[in-house]
């Protein structure tokens, strides 16, 4: 039981120490309580009783130093209890996002960013206040009662049923009342989460909402989940309000129970006493309170190991792609930029091992040193996925790839990803400067370099525009830039690493035709020999280039330039005559004609 | 005005000035004014003061508890006590018990019901508000960030609501039934009872000092954490692509949060001021 929890108390050593010491505190503590509540039987019997000043003064002053005994050990247990649980959280959370930080692609693709997010905050958070709780009540409370119900079997036997009786009550009430206040969080977590979702989409898409005038809209949507998540709320306030006017009614109820046994049998004679039976009154005390916060924080502690073991699904999980022991990196100076495609097929791999159908077939492709390669297709035809396996963001499933006749699994993930850059999907910007962003994957080179890069891509114009130039502000994902303008960013990134071949993966789908084009025709004279392979799915992106790959259903279904395909290709004739039309057409076959 | 358009104005605004982050106000009695006028302000007085009654009742009886058994002791104690008088003290003192029970129950929905609705309101007032606002400012502020301030930040408010405001109400009120109820059964014990109530107050002060930054510190560096993890997260792709998960990793451990000591720092006083 509670596997997962038990395993995060290994972790954090270096507070090992202090765990302990802790628990020795606890007992401490909870040994002092019951000293306190024991002593009263002396008071009564021994002092009030009798008017025994001096057993009063004395008692007093015991009960007086173990009540403070009691208070000093209990707040050592909060203090190492805090440095503890927050200790292991800070260590999960922080080793936690160091090993993703190990993850490769396909790792990311088995959890997602926000499923990533929710592990490495709210689930540490609920392995955080398992572990405090764990570590100030899982001993006291099993302690308490055990003493109390010893003490009580000792010294008045008589009225131990109504301990027994109490202890039941309360343990029913709270396992009726606890799983309902869990439940209630728990939907109210869901509704939560609804609420949040809404405000996290309204937030990232505050530019459409304004464009078009949603505002309304949003607004009657949000208060649609505000007014869900209102009564799951309300059920579990209310319930947690109870809980603690609940426990005092019923030992409240418990100690008038005691009074009137216990009373009559110490006015028949009976062989009980004033002092035990107000002694018995506080041992009832005793054990309801930590009855009761035991019921509470056990269910913690189930959701603090449902959450650990969410963590460590992560923390166990291995990178998909890994270098090989031993593999020597190639000096990137001498490297051609010869990429070949020998029966390359490709299966993405589902979250329980298996392969899924594969999205690439078999393909044989040779692309010479600066090369100019476009690849086409529909969406899915296996583009993207193709070019991901050259840099190993995934590895093939069958087949190899080679880089100057180097298979790329035989080369370093660091020095293949020098050698092939890529400027990605998504132009993701991180917040800084813009200096910062384009030197992203090359702090060390030459600002001369980063201008260079910044003309091949075209956005050397736009950039010093702005008053602070390459020191201007980059919000969070670049948002103050628009798509046109992170594309360029994001290509002028990829090359400023100077890599020996580029892949730009549909990343000028947001640039008008004559700056593609631009583009296109800069890149070569950035760096010599440079090999180029761009995806895309418009046609006019890949017209002028050297050869033109067509894709379909993950397999090559046609490979030439563009006059070659538009004879050959009955697919290729179909996509240039749906995007470009008989105009262009009959243009080009001036061309062609000439 | 085309999304190009507002983004290209928002940035060249952006490039005006640097990253700023959102003013705060820091009158904690105005805040807390401003908070308490969701709950009991308006068209929910009414509905406030009549918990405020029912509470009361609650209480007294809560109060009356401990004296209604104190007399059963003393029959108990007397020579002369019987057990007729002993049924009517214990008799007195469950009906107290069982009236405070029904009440409590009563006052705890009446008080939930005014905290959940305070909440909506104040969330959908939030969010009215931020749809008014212009891009500019959504520039300046990293989503990450201004969600950890919307969700982070209302559910400590939400705390607030729904288990501060009932119990410091009730506690203020008993604080006051039973130190009447002292002084009725013996006046100088309860002066004698009086004197570690400055000692008390000295402590909750110095909790209070050191908490209270500490814990709104800690909820803007939660913020500052949650955006660069949602962030950095986004983009793996470029990360990985750019095999900066050094970088990564590097800024992630110098976010003031993720240090052990500075998350005791402010996790204690916050963990002992609620024991």
């Amino acid at each position: 039981m509670i596997k997962s929890l038990r395993r995060t108390l290994g972790m954090y050593k270096k507070y090992r120490a202090r765990l302990v010491i802790s628990q020795v505190l606890v007992l401490i503590s909870a040994t002092a309580v019951i000293g306190v509540a024991s002593l009263n039987q002396q008071l009564i019997n021994e002092g009030i009783e009798t008017g025994n000043v001096d057993v009063i003064l004395s008692t007093g002053l015991w009960m007086f130093v173990l009540a403070l005994v009691s208070g000093l050990c209990l707040s050592g247990t909060a203090y190492l209890a805090v440095f503890f649980s927050q200790g292991t959280g800070y260590f999960i959370r922080s080793y936690l996002y160091r090993k993703i930080q190990t993850f490769s692609f396909g790792n990311y693709d088995r959890f997602r960013t926000g499923d990533m997010l929710v592990r490495l905050n709210a689930d540490v958070v609920n392995v955080q206040n398992a572990l405090l709780y764990m570590t100030l009540l899982l001993l006291y409370a099993p302690f308490m009662l055990l003493v109390t119900y010893i003490l009580t079997i000792i010294n008045t036997p008589s009225l131990i049923w109504v301990l027994v009786l109490v202890t039941v009550i309360v343990l029913g009430v709270m396992a009726i009342l606890i799983p309902q206040v869990f439940k209630a969080y728990d939907q109210r977590q869901q509704r939560l989460d609804d609420m949040n979702n809404t405000m996290q989409e309204n937030l990232a898409g505050v530019r459409v909402v304004k464009a078009f005038v949603r505002e309304d809209y949003e607004v009657e949507r949000f208060d649609r989940r505000t007014n869900a998540l209102r009564k799951p709320a309300y059920t579990a306030a209310v319930r947690v309000a109870f809980l603690a006017p609940m426990l005092t009614g019923i030992t409240q109820l418990g100690i008038v129970l005691s009074l009137w046994i216990g009373g009559q049998q110490v006015l028949e004679g009976s062989g009980l006493n004033v002092g035990e039976l107000v002694t018995f009154t506080q041992y009832l005390s005793l054990v309801v309170a930590p009855l009761a916060m035991l019921a509470i924080v056990f269910p913690f502690m189930l959701r603090g190991d449902a959450s650990a073991s969410r963590i460590f699904e992560v923390y166990d999980d291995e990178p998909v792609v890994q270098d090989k022991e031993g593999v020597v990196p190639p000096d990137a100076e001498t490297v051609g930029g010869r990429v070949v495609f020998d029966n390359v097929s490709f299966a993405f791999r589902r979250p329980d091992g298996e392969l899924d159908p594969p999205v690439l077939k078999n393909i044989n492709l040779t692309i010479e040193p600066g090369e100019q390669v476009g690849f086409l297709g529909a969406t899915g035809a296996g583009k993207s996925a193709l070019v991901n396996l050259i840099p190993r963001f995934y590895d093939v499933t069958e087949g190899r790839i080679t880089i100057d006749d180097v298979d790329v699994r035989d080369v370093p993930q660091d020095n293949l990803r020098e050698i092939v850059g890529i400027a990605l999907q998504e132009a993701v910007l991180f917040q800084g400067d813009l200096r910062f962003n384009l030197k992203f994957g090359a702090p060390q080179v030459e600002d001369d370099v980063m201008f260079e890069a910044a003309k091949a891509a075209d956005s050397y114009g736009f950039v010093t525009n702005i008053p602070q130039q390459w020191e201007a502000p980059v919000a969070q994902r670049g948002a103050n830039f628009s798509g046109g303008q992170r594309q360029r960013l994001s290509i002028t990134r990829a090359l400023t690493t100077q890599p020996k071949v580029i892949i730009l993966d549909d990343s000028t789908s947001a640039l008008d035709a004559s700056t593609e084009g631009r583009v296109q025709e800069a890149i070569p004279d950035f760096t010599n020999n440079i090999t180029t392979l761009y995806v895309a799915q418009r046609i006019s992106a890949v017209i002028d280039l050297d050869k033109i790959v067509l894709l379909e259903n993950g397999e090559i279904v046609a490979m030439g330039n563009h006059e070659e395909l538009l004879e050959s290709s009955p697919l290729y004739q179909d996509i240039y005559e749906s995007q470009l039309g008989s105009g262009i057409t009959a243009g080009l076959d001036v061309e062609v004609a000439k | 005005m085309t999304t190009a358009t507002l983004d290209k104005k928002s940035s060249d605004q952006e490039h005006k000035g640097s990253v700023k982050s959102i003013d705060k106000p820091d009158d904690t009695i105005q805040i807390i004014s401003r908070l308490m006028d969701y709950m009991a302000g308006g068209d929910k007085r009414a509905k406030f003061i009549r918990a405020l009654i029912v509470r009361v009742i609650a209480l007294v009886c809560l109060t009356a508890l401990p004296f209604l058994t104190g007399q059963a002791i003393n029959v108990v104690s007397d020579s002369n006590g019987t057990t007729a008088e002993l049924q009517r003290w214990v008799m007195i003192a469950v009906v107290a018990a069982v009236i405070y029970l029904v009440v409590s129950f009563i006052v705890e929905r009446m008080f939930a019901d005014l905290a959940t609705k305070a909440l909506q309101k104040l969330q959908n007032h939030l969010f009215s508000h931020m749809q008014i606002l212009s891009l500019t400012f959504f520039d300046r502020q990293p989503i990450g960030e201004l969600m950890s301030r919307i969700t982070n930040d209302t559910e400590v408010v939400s705390l607030f609501y729904e288990q501060a405001v009932s119990p410091i109400i009730g506690a203020l009120i008993q604080i006051l039934l039973t130190f009447l109820v002292m002084l009725v059964i013996d006046w100088r014990l309860s002066i004698v009872a009086l004197l570690i109530v400055p000692v008390i107050l000295i402590l909750t002060n110095v909790i209070e000092r050191i908490s209270t930054p500490a814990f709104a510190k800690m909820q803007e560096e939660l913020g500052s954490l949650s955006g660069f993890q949602e962030e950095s997260l986004s983009g793996h792709k470029v990360i990985i692509s750019k095999r900066q998960q050094d970088w990564a990793d590097k800024k992630m451990m110098s976010l003031p949060l993720v240090s052990t000591m500075s998350v005791a720092k402010h996790s204690l006083p916050r963990f002992c001021s609620t024991r």
